[in-house]
């Protein structure tokens, strides 16, 4: 850590990479969208792997999705932008995404609802029955 | 009508099987099985006087050559053959070819080149020969064939009738009449078959036959002992027989009479000390003789054999079957002429057997067992005139032996069954006045086996004591005139005392309790609480099963009163006094006892002719010349063979040796092939007394002179001074017993072949029980042994290693593997983000590590 | 495709709106928070469509996915949560060692792909940058000639007219094939909410199954008849 600031620091003096960070924050391009995306999809998945309330969770799997939409629109565009002729799909696949997302959604919570009737828990780690 | 023979052996065979088959099943009266059966042998009998007639003394007879029934077609392929290989006796024959060539070489010779010493070629090269091999079924008809033909058939028939007497009222009869018919079925084919096979199938019957009938009764043990010990002993013979019949067919390449011998003929004769095939033939057909006729050492079964109906003793042991080594022997004298140490064999044993029979039949108490060694003694004679040369003397005395042998067999059964089953003859004496008949027809037949003249006996003894006296063919003659000269003697003494215990003196079943069968009854019944007179047994035998003196039942005090008081009931004891047979029993006496008087003259001496057979072809010399062979002229017939107008028959081979070989070679030839030298009784009183019908007159008296020793000396002992036979059996003590116990004999057999015998199938049953079951068994339980170890090493050392192995993964792995089954669904979500770690990872590890270490190196180089 | 001016400005508010609410969606206390979060983070994501030029898909965002699943999300905690927080503090996170674990993944994951996105997009610009300012250009030529709107002040654009263009045209078969799953799913959340009452008076169950659920709940063999 102590390395990376140094080293940042240290790039700040040869040239100043901070400068070229407002540069390019004055005119953000596909590489932003994309790690917004990313990182929307990991708080997605620490959400997933962290919660214990089980609608959270399924809420954290909507964001990853969704970061994933963000992912598939932003190359849309650019593909717009260097003249390909399948741009579109970007476009077209997220509303299939969405729709997925809805349906899986729908059932999703059909077995919550069902798991609840049966275990009268929402809480994942007291529904282990796998468990050896 | 000889060609009608082929009926002779089926009609028998006929009734025996209608009776054996049907008799029981619908229950045939007793008159009809008799009927049935005396009928068949009637009728064979007249056909075969028909066919003998015709054969040899009708106007179309065909005699002195064989007919054999396949000229008319009367035959069958019976086993049809390949060719064979004919590898026996190859130098033989390679000298008879040799001869053969000499002969038409000197044929075609003028006499002066006859005279001159000759050289002919040394070897022809012998490629091995073959032929085929057909053995048909055809019957064959020749002087010696058509002689038994007779024999059988009129003695059987006489002993048919008399069983039919003798066997009434048991319950096997028609049993009894189908073996008796088989039996003749089988004694015909051996004696009318046309080559040697038949003959052995005939042979086998007989043997077969011989085992049935004297276990006729078969629930008595020594019956069944008898009956096995007969044909055990009778198949050793067989044994050697075959071989002889292997022999024959790989040497002459036929098994028929008229092939093989035509072949055998020109064979070089085996003198003395040279053994040839022919002799290795020869030797295996005398052991067959020897287990048929029972000559030593094999004679034991035929005392044994008298455990059957007497009527079965008469027709097979003393007429038939016995004599069937005779007709096997005369059938084959090619053979055994060819080898001279075959002849002196079967002499030697002929005599042998003569003399040891006779001694033991001195002491026998029991008329049958007297009868049976008697037989054996008088079959030794037979073979001791085949063993000198004389075959026709030795059919004569099958002859008259069967005539009086079987006329004394039958009155045996005759007394036995008047004597109510009572053998022991020291129960009895006196018989003359309640048995009359039995009586006098069994006077013939004792003075013709004494050898008194002019009963038959006479006639064919002297004539076999001149033979082995005169004999040119073996060398010893005197020494077989000298054993049965003395045999003879012993024969004319216990035919005496037979006679004199039997029918003279006193009558001693007054005296003694009775034995026997009577005295079973009582017995039983007195077990049974029965009255006496409902006692009756099942099986009638012929044997006392009690010892002499053993009084079974209430003693009666008073012999008279129990002879008065008794007679009623089922069974007429008559008061057990002996009585007559009935007619159907003493008729066939009578006729037998006319034969055993004037049968004797068909061979009349030719010392009472005047040096020569007269008779033509009715002296059975004469009518069996055809079928002797002559090893002087090398040709069947002797040189002085006359057809029945008297003219002189000469056959080609006899004409050329007389007439064209020179004449010292001619007398050398005629003088005695065999070359005999030494000690020749005959000759030597001849040369004494200067001629030869003085020396025949002279052995003519000598053997009536020694006849009349026997008989006398049996008179002296048995009639005269009852008390003589015990003097002299203390006297004589070691003898006496060894003639008692038939010289131990068959003590000696079991002890050294069946016992023996035993033992080896103990040992060969413990070797196979301990070694090779216990093989077997071993390498089971190696096999279990091993199948244990390794199981073993599979359950502990496989099975552990496992295991170990898999406890140890599961001790090790269990929790561990364990822990990841949470069931707690983010740790799983938990592994599948590790994955994509993974994944992207591996597509950018390299470009991450590069930046960091570019990154580094610009650190490095800043501060460096 | 950069954007410039009050864009740019609009990205950076709808991106740290969306990422933050997305953190407060992970982090909430109140699943009724969490769904209110995940709304706004969605709408903020909807936000960023437009500015990306795709109306449609921020239009079609906001309809289902807020309008539809989100209120269904909504609907199921009242139906399941409600009990929640009356049963006192329960934990939200899990145990430490899970959230530790997930958190350095997360991390490195983050670092990983943010390194791959960054390196990608140099590769991809410098393979593209003739056409990116061409597209650029033609970008500006067609917003040049693009119709305006009724009131004058907007130009109406042919996104969503290109969109449906390529959707019915070249995707119509994967576009009924979504109708068909959205049946499928219709259908079977249905069939997977049913009660055992429902289950059993539309004849459901099990035979084996049935006298073992009426022994256990007797209530539900009284079927009403009529009412």
């Amino acid at each position: 850590m102590i390395l990376t600031v140094f080293a940042f620091v240290v790039q700040e003096a040869s040239g100043g990479v901070l400068s070229q960070m407002k540069e390019s924050a004055k005119h953000p391009d596909l590489s932003k969208f994309l790690v917004i995306g990313a990182i929307l999809f990991i708080i997605g998945v620490a959400g997933v792997l962290t919660r214990r309330n089980i609608i959270v969770i399924f809420m954290s799997i909507e964001l990853i999705l969704n970061a994933a939409n963000l992912n598939f629109i932003a190359f849309s565009r650019y593909l717009q932008e260097t003249g390909n002729v399948n741009a579109l799909a970007g476009q077209i696949f997220a509303v299939f995404v969405i729709v997925v997302a809805a349906a899986e959604a729908a059932i999703g919570l059909g077995i919550v609802i069902a798991l609840y009737r049966n275990k009268e828990t929402i809480w994942v780690d007291e529904i282990d029955l796998l468990k050896w | 009508m000889y060609r009608y023979i082929w009926l002779v052996p089926i009609l028998p065979l006929l009734g025996a099987t209608i009776n054996g088959l049907l008799g029981r099943k619908f229950r045939f009266s007793e008159p009809l099985i008799g009927g049935i059966a005396v009928g068949s042998v009637a009728l064979s009998f007249l056909i075969s006087l028909a066919a003998v007639y015709s054969y040899g003394f009708g106007s179309n007879s065909v005699w002195p050559n064989a007919y054999v029934t396949s000229k008319d077609g009367n035959s069958f392929n019976w086993i049809p053959g390949g060719a064979v290989n004919i590898n026996l006796g190859s130098e033989a024959r390679q000298a008879v070819e040799l001869d053969k060539e000499r002969q038409k070489k000197l044929a075609a010779m003028t006499p002066e080149e006859r005279a001159r010493p000759q050289a002919f070629a040394i070897a022809t090269f012998d490629f091995p020969r073959s032929a085929l091999l057909n053995i048909e079924w055809s019957y064959q008809l020749d002087p010696l064939s058509s002689i038994f033909m007779l024999v059988v058939t009129g003695v059987g028939l006489c002993i048919f009738v008399f069983a039919t007497g003798y066997m009434h009222g048991d319950n096997g009869f028609y049993r009894f009449f189908a073996y008796m018919g088989l039996f003749m079925f089988s004694m015909l084919l051996l004696v009318m078959g046309s080559n040697f096979v038949m003959m052995f199938v005939g042979w086998e019957g007989v043997g077969l036959c011989s085992y049935l009938l004297i276990g006729y009764y078969f629930d008595r043990q020594e019956a069944a002992n008898a009956s096995r010990k007969a044909f055990i002993t009778n198949r050793i013979g067989d044994f050697g027989f075959a071989l002889a019949i292997f022999g024959v067919i790989a040497t002459f390449g036929t098994a028929q009479y008229t092939d093989v011998f035509a072949q055998a003929k020109d064979y070089p004769l085996e003198l003395l000390g040279h053994w040839g095939i022919l002799s290795w033939i020869a030797l295996g057909l005398f052991v067959g003789a020897c287990g048929k006729s029972a000559q030593l050492p094999l004679h034991v079964w035929l005392p044994d054999a008298m455990a059957g109906p007497t009527p079965v003793s008469a027709l097979i042991h003393a007429a038939t079957m016995v004599t069937a080594g005779l007709y096997m022997v005369t059938r084959t004298n090619v053979i055994f002429q060819h080898s001279q140490t075959m002849m002196l064999v079967v002499a030697l044993v002929g005599a042998a057997t003569a003399l040891f029979a006779a001694t033991i039949g001195i002491t026998q108490n029991d008329i049958k067992k007297v009868l049976a060694y008697s037989t054996v003694s008088q079959l030794g004679f037979m073979f001791m005139a085949c063993g000198v040369g004389a075959f026709a003397i030795g059919i004569f005395h099958v002859m008259t032996h069967a005539f009086f042998k079987a006329l004394m067999f039958l009155g045996a059964g005759s007394v036995i069954h008047g004597m109510h089953h009572e053998q022991d003859m020291r129960r009895m004496g006196g018989l003359k006045k309640y048995m009359p008949y039995t009586y006098m027809t069994f006077l013939a037949g004792w003075l013709a086996i004494c050898g008194i003249i002019p009963f038959s006996g006479f006639w064919s003894k002297d004539e076999i004591l001149w033979s082995t006296a005169s004999t040119t063919y073996i060398p010893l003659g005197w020494l077989v005139w000298l054993v049965g000269t003395i045999a003879a003697t012993c024969t004319a003494f216990y035919m005496t005392r037979l006679m004199a215990m039997t029918f003279w003196g006193k009558e001693k079943f007054l005296e003694q309790p009775a034995g026997g069968e009577a005295d079973e009854a009582h017995a039983s019944a007195y077990d049974k609480g029965l009255a006496s007179h409902d006692a009756h047994l099942e099986s009638a035998g012929d044997r006392p099963r009690h010892e002499p003196g053993e009084h079974v039942g209430p003693v009666h005090e008073d012999i008279t009163t129990h002879v008065t008081t008794h007679g009623r009931g089922g069974h007429p004891h008559g008061a057990h006094l002996p009585h007559e047979s009935p007619p159907s029993m003493w008729i066939p006496l009578v006729v037998l006892a006319v034969l055993a008087t004037i049968g004797g003259f068909v061979g009349i001496s030719p010392a009472f002719t005047g040096g020569k057979h007269v008779g033509g072809r009715l002296n059975i010399v004469r009518y069996l010349d055809p079928i002797i062979w002559n090893p002087a002229t090398r040709y069947f017939g002797s040189e002085e063979m006359f057809d029945s107008y008297g003219k002189r028959l000469i056959f080609e081979r006899a004409e050329l040796t007389l007439t064209t070989l020179p004449e010292g070679e001619t007398q050398k030839l005629l003088a005695g092939p065999y070359k005999t030298e030494g000690f020749n009784l005959a000759h030597t009183i001849e040369s004494k007394l200067g001629s030869e019908t003085a020396t025949e007159w002279l052995f003519i008296i000598l053997s009536l002179l020694v006849a009349g020793i026997g008989i006398g000396l049996g008179l002296l002992f048995y009639v005269k001074d009852t008390r003589l036979p015990d003097i002299w059996a203390e006297r004589l003590r070691p003898l006496y017993v060894a003639s008692y116990h038939k010289y131990w004999v068959d003590e000696f057999y079991g002890w050294a072949i069946t016992r023996r015998t035993m033992d080896a199938a103990r040992a060969v049953y413990a070797f196979d029980s301990k070694v090779v079951d216990g093989a077997v068994n071993g390498v089971a339980w190696l096999t279990r042994g091993f199948s244990r170890v390794v199981g073993g090493i599979d359950k502990y050392f496989v099975d552990g290693l496992v295991n170990t192995i898999a406890a140890f993964i599961m001790r090790l792995m269990s929790p561990l593997l364990r822990a990841a089954q949470t069931g707690f669904t983010q740790n799983y979500a938990l592994v599948m983000v590790l994955g994509l770690m993974i994944v992207v990872a591996l597509f950018f590890a390299g470009d991450i590590a590069g930046d960091i270490a570019a990154a580094l190196k610009n650190i490095f180089a800043l501060f460096v | 495709m950069n954007l410039t001016g009050w864009e740019a400005v609009f990205f950076w508010v709808f991106a740290i709106c969306a990422i933050f609410a997305g953190l407060l969606t992970v982090m909430a206390r109140n699943a009724v928070h969490s769904a209110l979060f995940l709304i706004s983070s969605l709408v903020s994501v909807a936000a960023l469509f437009i500015l990306l030029h795709a109306e449609f898909i921020a239009g079609v965002q906001i309809l289902v996915y807020v309008g539809g699943v989100m209120v269904l999300f909504l609907f199921v905690i009242m139906l399941v949560n409600v009990g929640a927080e009356e049963r006192g503090r329960d934990e939200i996170f899990n145990h430490p060692r899970q959230v530790g674990a997930s958190l350095i993944f997360c991390f490195l994951l983050v670092g990983g792909l943010l390194f791959a996105v960054n390196k990608g997009y140099q590769g991809l610009r410098t393979r593209d940058e003739a056409k990116l300012v061409q597209g650029a250009e033609d970008r500006i030529n067609q917003e040049k000639s693009l119709s305006r709107s009724g009131t004058g002040t907007t130009k109406i654009t042919v996104d969503t007219e290109s969109v449906a263009q390529s959707l019915y045209r070249y995707a119509s078969l994967p576009f009924e094939i979504a109708s068909v799953l959205l049946l499928v799913a219709i259908i079977g959340s249905v069939m997977l909410a049913r009660t055992l009452k429902q289950e059993v008076s539309a004849d459901d169950v099990a035979p084996e199954e049935l006298p073992e659920e009426l022994r256990r709940h007797p209530e539900v063999g009284k079927v009403e008849v009529g009412t």
